[in-house]
């Protein structure tokens, strides 16, 4: 079963980020993110959850090939190593549109 | 012990009952995977039929052929039929029938429920049949969005049929997922690790994961739009606190991942026969794992792609943008895979290398479309027009259909035994490709033009006339051509010769019995040690027959299998199945009498049916267990084992998981569907909010701690702790209801009963297996000190428990911070 979590967890964390960092999105633009406000840390608020997201990542893939947490089998181990990579690559290309795009408009 | 000799005494404690009476009884898998395929074949030939009167009506211009009822009807039983009744049975089927013969077991985890799935689909299946028959189909397009969907805008029983049928045909879809994950982890062969499944079993793992987490969202959303119909509860009318878009996000939350619940399957097959047709294993078997995984997980970040033009924040879009564009890597590493693959071989053009090569060139196309309209601001000009319509039947019927036909014509001397008769493949296959690239190329256009979806006549004038009619005589074309591989197969199967065992040099274990297969699957199950177990020896299926593998013995002279551990895939226990019985489709036919019941607004039925359900599952968990145990049992090779009554963790236990990881996708789609309202929603807050007094919270607490430690007690004394404890949740839930006794006054109120029923619901569902479990030990089985029963109640009063507290929170929380 470890082997089967060790597959699964990387991007499961980044669909849980993913959603939760669209969730507090749509909260902040709720209540009072307004672009060219006086209130501005709505955007860097959204970009330090992202960033901590990459370094949970970052954490997992380096726990998922860890001695006490890998998976024996060796295709399953480079399996788990892929999707910790494509899993922290993606969640750093999710934070782009934070950087680049308008929020709540 | 000769071959002949064991094949013979397998097949008659393994061969389903004679005659008609087998088609109703039997719980093989061999038999109810040709019958999911076969009645999937009978939907897509009613879908298609549809299709064709869509596309005669739009070949010309002020068209009069369908009326603006029917047209809706049509388009809208089209899509429903072909998503719902044909995609994802196909794929049920396909698993159906070939996991346990690729994984080198001889039936899947749970026969009955396969049967019951199976006959939910057909009887649910049927209701909607019945709905177009009449005249009163759904018409409100295969996404029903409210208020088009709602009283409001169908006042008749037409969107009834949908939400109930679809919820009821669901059964069937979740039935097959716990069915296939848990068959996939521990039912394989002796030896087979993870790393050497055959990768349709990696894709039919991860689709299934995927059905159990993506339809839940869907069920939820078509009980919750039910409710509103038939009971006036607001949960979608702005005006009463609900809100429209809550079903896009809840419908989309299931439909986008639906695309890759279709693809993947398709893609397993690929990957099991590309190699083969190219004589050679398949390149990097570990990246191709890794896409799969992939694109199963990165599919469920889609789902607002589809709702770019509802007025969701730029930042918002730019989101689900980006996520819809990585979906194109994974996919792009399976399409190299396959193409190095085919490079590093020699190809050989049999038909299901022309179909897969069909493939390849639709799919691309239908992918990289996909690209665009995951781009705003192209979305936005595209959205609802036939551009839409052209690239999801590029991606669909490319990426479904295509290698489907493929898989269909690989396996057809598998199921059947015998060759090709007249030989119509390659014949019917241009007719199809060409047909299908002249009806949907152009429609590309006709989108670009501005000819919207869904409109069931267009003025002349606008550029359209020619491309519909092309589009139209292309259609007739591509039916023509499925007309002849229907044909072809029905012949093939009636009246051709017997063919070889393995006509295509096959590298799965699904090659290494005779073909038709005999109902036990395998004389002895055998041990695996290359993921290519046929070439990497070829006398494997010999050594198969002369039972040189586990349970070539039948001396029990009863139906026997072996489980296997999850990731090395070491023996770990028997499993001994059940003999065939109508009972499965007698419960499907209750459970079909409870949506009856609701469709047709005759409540009285409804809660009689709920008791005839619940009293069959229990006489169905009685008898899961024998009275006695019976120690270790000798397998062959001189290992002994313990059968799965005596053991902590059996299937019935991983069933329940992966049940319940369904479930909790329910619940947590329930609880977005609360937060989306509170935050998102005009009309907030409601007149007022529930309360839970002091005593309310006591007695919630006291429930749960008698639920979660009497479970943990072990004797029947704790199980009886843990109903009283499920009783007193319950009776906390009851009190919350009293105190919102309308609703329909609020979507705050409806919600709070829908979160709360759900509560008192897995009350119910706790204090029943515990109460089993007192009973048996009441009536003196020893199973009462079987670990497995036990942790199996144990999982669902802990389930129940937790949601329960979770629920009733969520009801009272707004009333507490307000």
């Amino acid at each position: 079963m470890r082997a089967v979590l060790s597959l699964s967890l990387p991007l499961t964390l980044w669909l849980a980020g993913f959603s939760g960092l669209y969730a507090l999105h749509g909260l902040f633009c709720s209540s009072r993110w307004v672009e060219g406000s006086a209130v501005l840390w709505q955007r860097p608020v959204l970009i330090g959850v992202g960033l901590l997201l990459i370094g949970a990542q970052l954490i997992l893939a380096v726990a998922l090939q860890s001695k006490r947490w890998r998976a024996e089998d060796r295709t399953l181990r480079r399996v788990s190593f892929l999707l910790s990579l494509a899993a922290a690559g993606s969640t750093v290309w999710i934070l782009l549109p934070l950087v680049l795009v308008t929020g709540c408009r | 012990m000769s071959s002949l000799k064991r094949h013979r005494a397998l097949s008659r404690i393994w061969a389903s009952d004679p005659g008609w009476k087998g088609w109703f009884t039997t719980v093989n898998h061999t038999d109810l995977g040709r019958m999911f395929l076969t009645v999937a074949v009978f939907f897509f030939v009613v879908g298609g039929v549809l299709a064709m009167l869509i596309r005669a009506q739009l070949a010309t211009p002020r068209s009069a052929f369908l009326g603006p009822e029917h047209y809706n009807q049509v388009f809208t039983m089209h899509g429903t039929i072909m998503m719902f009744l044909f995609a994802i049975p196909v794929f049920e089927g396909f698993a159906v029938y070939l996991l346990p013969k690729l994984l080198g077991s001889r039936d899947l985890a749970f026969p009955r429920l396969t049967a019951y799935g199976f006959w939910c689909y057909v009887f649910g299946g049927s209701m909607m049949i019945f709905s177009l028959l009449w005249g009163i189909a759904p018409d409100s397009g295969w996404f029903m969005y409210p208020p088009l969907s709602s009283t409001l805008g169908a006042p008749g029983i037409n969107s009834d049929f949908w939400l109930i049928g679809i919820t009821f045909v669901e059964i069937s879809a979740i039935a097959a997922a716990v069915e296939i994950t848990v068959t996939v982890l521990r039912y394989r062969a002796p030896g087979m690790s993870l790393s050497k499944m055959p990768i349709f079993a990696w894709y039919a793992l991860v689709t299934a994961v995927m059905i159990l987490t993506g339809f839940p969202p869907l069920i939820l959303g078509s009980i919750l739009l039910e409710l509103e119909r038939a009971f006036d509860m607001p949960f979608f009318q702005a005006a009463a606190g609900g809100d429209a878009l809550l079903w896009q996000h809840l419908f989309w939350l299931f439909g986008h991942p639906e695309v890759y619940i279709i693809f993947l399957p398709a893609a397993g097959a690929i990957s099991t026969i590309l190699p083969v047709m190219a004589r050679t294993g398949l390149l990097g078997y570990g990246w191709i794992v890794a896409a799969a995984v992939a694109l199963g997980v990165l599919s469920f970040g889609l789902w607002v792609h589809h709702m770019f033009t509802t007025g969701i924040p730029h930042l918002g879009l730019a989101f689900f943008s980006a996520a819809s564009t990585l979906v194109a890597v994974p996919t792009a590493v399976q399409l190299f895979i396959w193409i190095g693959t085919l490079a590093k071989g020699a190809p050989r053009l049999h038909l299901p290398m022309l179909w897969l090569l069909a493939f390849f060139a639709t799919f691309v196309i239908g992918g990289l479309t996909g690209v665009m309209v995951a781009i705003v601001p192209f979305d936005w000009q595209v959205h609802d027009t036939y551009f839409i319509v052209a690239h999801l039947h590029y991606v669909l019927i490319g990426g479904f259909v295509f290698p489907m036909l493929a898989a269909l014509y690989y396996w057809l001397p598998h199921f059947t035994g015998r060759k090709t008769y007249f030989n119509l493949g390659p014949t019917a296959f241009w007719l199809v490709v060409i047909g299908f690239h002249g009806t949907f190329l152009l429609l590309h256009w006709a989108g670009l033009l501005g000819m919207r979806r869904r409109i069931d006549s267009f003025e002349p004038g606008q550029g359209w006339e020619a491309i519909n009619l092309i589009a139209s005589v292309s259609s007739f074309v591509m039916a023509i051509g499925f007309a002849l591989i229907a044909i072809d197969v029905i012949v093939s199967v009636l009246a051709s010769v017997r063919g070889s065992r393995d006509p295509w040099g096959g590298s799965t274990l699904d090659w290494a019995m005779p073909t038709p297969p005999a109902a036990y699957n395998f004389a002895s199950l055998p041990e695996v040690s290359a993921r290519d177990p046929l070439w990497a020896d070829p006398d494997l299926p010999a050594k198969i027959a002369r039972g040189e593998g586990y349970l070539g013995d039948w001396a029990r002279d009863r139906r026997e299998t072996l489980t296997v551990e999850v990731t090395t895939g070491a023996p770990r226990y028997v499993v001994v199945f059940p003999a065939n019985t109508g009972f499965p489709m007698a419960m499907s036919a209750v459970t079909g009498l409870f949506f009856l019941g609701l469709l047709t607004k005759a409540y009285w039925l409804v809660p009689l049916a709920l008791i005839g359900v619940v009293a069959m599952a229990l006489y169905w968990v009685w008898g899961l267990l024998p009275r006695r145990g019976e120690g270790a049992v000798p397998v062959g090779r001189g290992l002994s084992l313990v059968t799965a009554a005596e053991v902590a963790d059996p299937p019935g236990w991983w069933g329940s998981l992966f049940l319940l990881l369904a479930n909790g996708t329910f619940f947590g789609s329930l609880l977005f569907g609360y937060s989306f309202y509170w935050t998102i929603a005009p009309n907030w807050p409601p007149p007022a909010y529930a309360e839970l007094s002091l005593v309310g919270w006591a007695l919630l607490a006291l429930g749960v701690v008698l639920a979660l430690l009497g479970t943990r007690g072990g004797a029947g004394a704790g199980h009886a702790l843990a109903v009283l404890g499920t009783l007193a949740i319950a009776a906390v839930g009851a009190r919350v209801l009293w105190l919102v006794p309308d609703p329909t006054v609020h979507a705050y109120d409806a919600t709070v009963w829908v979160l709360v029923g759900y509560g008192i619901l897995h009350q119910g569902i706790a204090a029943l297996m515990n109460g089993v479990i007192v009973a048996r030990g009441i009536a003196g089985h020893g199973a009462e000190t079987w670990q497995g029963p036990a942790r199996i109640a144990r999982l669902w009063t802990d389930y129940g428990g937790i949601t329960a507290v979770l629920a009733y929170g969520a009801a009272v929380l707004p009333g507490a911070l307000s």
